[in-house]
């Protein structure tokens, strides 16, 4: 049989086969994601929230709840202002005041503790938190050329 | 249909029947795909659809995981899919001879173990999802641990097993496959 003689078609047809058990293992862990969101998505947990000016300000907002960094920033009783960006969230411009600089490079960007600062990585909005879990919002100097930004010492 | 053929699918069904008891507690691994795609390999489609559906039949109905008639009317239909396939593939090979590519064979076969699978879980799926009022797309995702075990498994079974199974069944039958002579 001619499609045997060719090792491009078995190959084909096991990367078929790996196409579908991956989609479908991730559809399974979509759906169980969206079902955990959906029941836990209304429980606000407390959390270690604090801001860091760069100046040598850093305040702590130990115990606030939220769902999401979002909701807990404005439980603490900050002024957030941000711009949405859809589906991809709130981008924070400007936090009790103090707004980013194009001039001095100086943006704002969430870090959360994990054996040191890690980077946010998504729109505070789009983030459930965990409970106690530590997070600092910090006015990073971010290089104009790499857009890497400064971690919360 | 000669009364060989007839006995073979009363044999492979009961065949069928009897590992699916065997294994009822071992969810989503069973035999019974396997074997009606054997039987339609090596006895033509119609052999192979008429071991599913017997199968269905009796296993469908005696079952102690209870008795659904929409989804005992899909898996049965969606069974007749392996003897199809196995009728198919069972035609297109029947001349070619299993030495000296054995590997490609039991990959080929993997792979075709998997695929008709692949379409029965959806239809049996749909059958689940439409019967108990549920949104067919999260039915599909929400069993998608089950079905990849009844594909994964199915595709083992059917690779390592294919080759033996048909050479065996071509010795009983004197060396004929498909009622062609093997080459």
């Amino acid at each position: 049989m001619s499609f045997l003689k060719n090792r491009w078609t078995i190959i084909a047809l096991v990367m078929l086969c790996w196409a579908i058990v991956s989609s479908s293992v991730l559809g399974y862990y979509y759906y169980q994601y969206t079902d955990l969101v959906a029941r836990l998505g209304g429980v606000p947990v407390p959390i270690n929230l604090g801001i860091d000016y760069a100046n040598g300000t850093r305040i702590w907002f130990n115990g606030t709840v939220g769902v999401t960094l979002y909701d807990a920033m404005i439980r603490a009783g900050w002024r957030v202002n941000a711009t949405s960006f859809g589906a991809m969230g709130l981008y924070v411009t400007s936090i009790n005041g103090i707004t980013e600089s194009l001039q001095s490079s100086r943006f704002w960007g969430w870090w959360t503790w994990m054996y040191g600062w890690s980077h946010g990585g998504s729109a505070c909005n789009k983030y459930i938190v965990t409970i106690n879990e530590t997070v600092i919002w910090y006015y990073s100097y971010t290089d104009p050329t790499t857009w890497e930004m400064t971690r919360p010492p | 249909m000669n009364s060989f053929k007839i006995a073979m699918i009363a044999t492979l069904a009961a065949l069928s029947i009897a590992t699916n008891y065997a294994l009822i507690g071992v969810h989503q691994v069973k035999l019974m795909d396997f074997i009606v795609f054997v039987g339609g390999f090596c006895f033509g489609a119609l052999a192979g659809v008429s071991i599913g559906i017997l199968s269905w039949l009796i296993y469908g109905t005696i079952n102690p995981y209870g008795f659904v008639p929409q989804v005992w009317l899909a898996t049965m239909l969606a069974e007749s899919i392996y003897g199809i396939v196995g009728g198919f593939l069972g035609k297109t090979l029947a001349s070619t001879s299993f030495d000296g590519q054995r590997f490609k064979l039991c990959v080929f076969f993997a792979t075709m173990g998997f695929l008709p699978t692949v379409l029965y879980d959806l239809i049996t799926n749909v059958a689940w999802a439409s019967s108990s009022n549920m949104p067919i797309v999260a039915a599909i995702f929400f069993g998608a641990q089950f079905t990849v075990l009844h594909e994964v498994a199915n595709a083992a079974i059917f690779g390592i097993c294919s080759v033996p199974m048909i050479t065996a069944l071509e010795k009983l039958s004197g060396g004929w496959r498909y009622v062609v002579p093997k080459k």
